[in-house]
């Protein structure tokens, strides 16, 4: 498939901050898919989709869509110019228009039949059909949310970018919302970047994620291996829960106190590294000469989560599908067993 | 680049008093030291304690009550306790004064019941000068406090009661201090027109600064010792916008949004009755009392013959100056407010600031400024069309450009605000979507922001238009030469307690502040805004 969005060495300095916002960004994204920027508040994605968008100008770097270069070293287009649609975290929906009005804000130079016509789809594609004649403030967020994306693929456009598009609807209805986002988004073939901090919306709507921390995109990959080999402990536990055990990397593998795991990495002989446990990775086996204590135990509906205090008195969560399993309890002495021996591990900084 | 020439241009009669006060006349201050200033000073700051006293008491005592219990009538109160803002304290002042004269209908009542040698207490006196201006002026405590007390503050006051607090305790403690801000703002602007009254003061003969410039002027046509005294004038306005800012220093709590609307309590049977007795006391006395003597008054003039003529001059003299100033004030604002957003430039943001401290500057001040500067370029002008030998134009001092720039002058800040919140709310999103829409910044304008800016010019029009039409001394002091206006008309018939002469015009201001007000507080929300109200509502 051919390339959609192709960045380059973007970077956005705001008045006299010695860090920049967005510092050096380099990405593509295959035309058809869907990319979600992910990272804590103050990493630069907001930052990042705005200077795609043309409402914020880089300092360096390009962005080219398709054929067209939007902005480079001698060139700069109005946002208007540039056929992007941009749905903001509110909405922004136009409060005086209908939302028939809003949706067809974008096509003025069409016929009326055309936009009749284009109503129709998107009206369709969107499930807006019932909400022609309402004011933005009569309908729900998730609702509002839908209208900002029929008006942003109005135009047709080549690229959509989202920002924080679930952040403003109740949780309750998030996810609902989130399948029709990524359903419509493939209905109509249109590539998308999204930007969010939340990673379970970034899994559920992305094809690729992508990590930013300080401004720089730190790894770029499909969901599942961004989660299971994640490129940095700041990735590892930004994406979920996160253990790292100390383990000593030799010929075998890397022996840690439960047990010795195969590295997906080559580390040098002998170097002390940290070993990414996800609380799903290990089972506890009730033991009574077990060297590990249960500390807590909370219900969760599918799973237990446990905490359990090893042996080294490092606290590590231990969730355990709840159907075939006896309950434990505070106290309980048990064993822990991983349950898969791949892990991935990192170079323990300095101790 | 236009808007910093605009505030240049509005702050020039500031600048030029300014510069009055950098260049003293040593013998015109010893005189002044000598003969008046001490008292002027003693009367200045007295009046501003009284006023500001009885202004928080009787605003946020109503507001507390109107927002947070339930008693016979509060939905009507809830509104209509704002209506004195239409009437100007001149306005109740000689209506009080008429009331009150020896031969006035209070006294003849008085001496009915007394006898023929009681007297009456004095009403030209510190008490009545103050009681007026706070029944004029409480609505502006009461009109921000209430806003703080019914939304921000209600899980809070909820919260309170859970732990245990008596209500009056409530009050005191929690309530008030987190309404301090609004108590402030408020206050500060029912000061700054207590400052800035001239009419109310010099009927009731009490010596104040706006007094003494405006005789110093006509009395003894002495304008440099006017500059000088208005240079006083203004040091005290600069004092009470700093209090204001002082109360509120560190004042910006966040306060928990939304949540449910307060649950009022409502008030016992007796307990609930003297509530409606109190809130109909203070409207009756500051609102319906007034204007119906003004109606008594008004058929009575006009059946002993008055001629409605120079009421329908008046009325129109005081529409042209009135839309004029509108249409200058709504457009320098509209231009400092895109100004603002689209440089975001720290010079600009600063410049509109001082621009706005108009609002705090007394009339008398500002036009003894733009006499200053008028007189400047008069002088210019003159000089350079004998260079030239050709006869000078006509004088811009004694012409209506004066008044125009002073009303402008004092009013901007009116129009300025409400336009600037008005812009805020047409978030950045909504350009970013429209222009990511390919709607060039013409079309933003018309189709984005031309609607949805449209209640807050309709808002910042009327204030202007009220305030202009209630305007006193500014307009005695620019006017040309025989330009009367409704509220010169006023004064002129009660500078001679011709009371029932100065109802007619008293009344038709009455009668479209009143109009503009209850549209502003009422109508517009449903009627005039439409869709953007609906939407604000829903928010």
């Amino acid at each position: 498939m051919s390339v959609a969005l192709e960045v380059r060495g973007l970077v956005k300095r705001y008045g006299t901050h010695a860090r920049p916002a967005v510092d050096a960004v380099s990405f593509a994204v295959r035309a058809g898919t869907i990319c979600a920027l992910l990272g804590p508040s103050g990493a630069g994605k907001s930052t990042l989709l705005r200077v795609i968008a043309g409402f914020e100008r880089a300092d360096a770097g390009s962005v080219v869509l398709g054929e067209r270069v939007l902005a480079d070293e001698g060139t700069w287009l109005a946002p208007e110019e540039r056929g992007i649609g941009f749905v903001h975290q509110s909405g922004a929906l136009f409060p005086h228009l209908t939302v028939r009005s809003n949706v067809v804000f974008g096509l003025r130079s069409e016929s009326r039949a055309a936009r009749s016509a284009r109503w129709q789809e998107l009206a369709d594609l969107c499930g807006l059909a019932a909400f022609a004649g309402r004011y933005p403030h009569e309908l729900s967020g998730g609702e509002q949310q839908r209208v900002a994306l029929a008006r942003a693929l109005a135009r047709r456009t080549d690229l959509v970018l989202l920002d924080e598009p679930l952040s403003n609807v109740d949780p309750l209805h998030r996810t609902a919302l989130g399948e029709d986002v990524r359903r419509i988004l493939e209905i109509s073939g249109t590539t998308a970047v999204l930007v969010t901090h939340d990673q379970e919306e970034a899994f559920a709507l992305a094809d690729q994620v992508g990590l930013l921390r300080e401004g720089s995109l730190v790894q770029l990959d499909t969901p599942e291996r961004v989660y299971r080999e994640p490129a940095s402990p700041f990735v590892a536990d930004f994406l979920g829960h996160a253990t790292f055990l100390p383990g000593r990397a030799d010929d075998s593998g890397i022996a840690t106190e439960i047990g010795v795991f195969d590295a997906s990495r080559a580390h040098p002989r002998g170097a002390p590294v940290d070993v990414l446990i996800r609380p799903g990775d290990c089972l506890l086996d009730r033991d009574a000469d077990g060297g590990a204590i249960v500390e807590s135990a909370a219900f969760a509906g599918e799973h237990w989560i446990y905490g359990v205090t090893l042996a080294s008195g490092r606290r590590l969560r231990c969730d355990i599908d709840a159907v075939p399993h006896a309950p434990l309890h505070p106290g309980d002495r048990v064993r822990v067993v991983p349950r898969s021996s791949h892990a991935v591990a990192f170079l323990a900084p300095e101790r | 680049m236009a808007a910093g020439l605009l505030a240049v241009v509005v702050l020039l009669p500031l600048a030029a008093i300014a510069w009055n006060a950098a260049t003293p006349r040593v013998e015109v201050w010893m005189h002044l030291v000598r003969t008046q200033l001490g008292g002027l000073a003693f009367n200045t700051v007295a009046l501003l304690l009284g006023v500001g006293a009885l202004v928080a008491i009787i605003g946020v005592g109503l507001a507390w009550l109107v927002a947070t219990r339930n008693f016979p009538g509060r939905g009507f109160f809830e509104w209509a306790l704002v209506l004195p803002l239409a009437m100007p304290a001149y306005v109740v002042g000689f209506v009080l004064l008429g009331m009150f004269d020896y031969a006035g209908p209070v006294a003849r009542l008085w001496q009915a019941i007394a006898g023929a040698d009681a007297r009456l207490p004095d009403v030209r006196s510190y008490g009545g000068v103050v009681i007026v201006m706070a029944l004029v002026y409480y609505p502006y405590v009461y009109l921000l406090t209430r806003t703080a007390f019914a939304e921000r503050s209600a899980s809070l006051i909820e919260a309170a009661r859970g732990l245990g607090l008596q209500p009056r305790q409530t009050f005191l403690h929690l309530a008030v201090p987190i309404a301090r801000p609004a108590i402030a703002a408020g206050l500060a602007l029912a000061l700054m027109e207590t400052l800035a009254d001239f009419g109310t003061v010099s009927l009731f003969g009490y010596q104040t600064f706006t007094v003494a410039v405006y005789r110093v002027w006509f009395g003894m046509f002495d304008r440099v010792a006017a500059g000088q005294l208005a240079t006083v004038l203004l040091l005290f306005a600069a004092i009470v916008l700093g209090l204001e800012r002082w109360a509120r220093r560190s004042a910006r709590f966040s306060l928990p949004s939304g949540g449910a609307a307060p649950t009022r309590a409502t008030l016992g049977r007796s307990a609930g009755w003297m509530a409606t007795g109190v809130c109909s006391s203070v409207l009756g006395i500051a609102f319906v009392l007034p204007t119906s003597v003004l109606v008594v008054w008004s058929a009575r003039a006009l059946a002993d013959g008055a001629t409605i003529q120079p009421l329908w001059r008046q009325a129109a003299n005081t529409a042209l100056v009135g839309v004029g100033a509108m249409a200058v004030c709504l457009a320098a604002a509209l231009l400092l407010a895109y100004a603002a957003r689209l440089v975001r430039s720290r010079v600009i943001a600063r410049l509109g600031n001082v621009a706005l401290l108009g609002y705090a500057i007394p009339g008398t001040v500002v036009a003894v400024g733009v006499i200053g500067v008028l007189a400047g370029v008069d002088r210019a002008v003159a000089g350079a069309a004998d260079l030239l030998g050709v006869a000078p134009p006509p004088l811009l001092a004694t012409s209506a450009i004066g008044l125009l720039f002073a009303y402008v002058v004092r009013f901007l800040a009116v129009s300025y605000l409400p336009i600037q919140a008005g812009l805020a709310r047409v978030g950045s999103a909504l350009d970013e979507s429209a222009r990511s829409l390919g709607a060039s910044p013409v079309r933003l304008l018309t189709t984005v922001h031309a609607p949805l800016l449209r209640g807050a010019l309709i808002t910042a029009g009327v204030l202007v238009l009220v305030d202009v039409m209630k305007e006193l001394p500014a307009t005695m002091l620019l006017r040309p030469f025989g330009f009367d206006t409704l509220a010169v008309g006023i004064w002129q018939a009660t500078t001679e307690s011709l009371w029932l002469q100065a109802a007619p015009p008293a009344l038709a201001i009455v009668i479209v502040g009143t109009v503009l007000v209850l549209l502003l507080t009422r109508g517009f929300g449903r009627t005039m805004l439409g869709p953007v109200a609906r939407a604000g509502a829903a928010r």
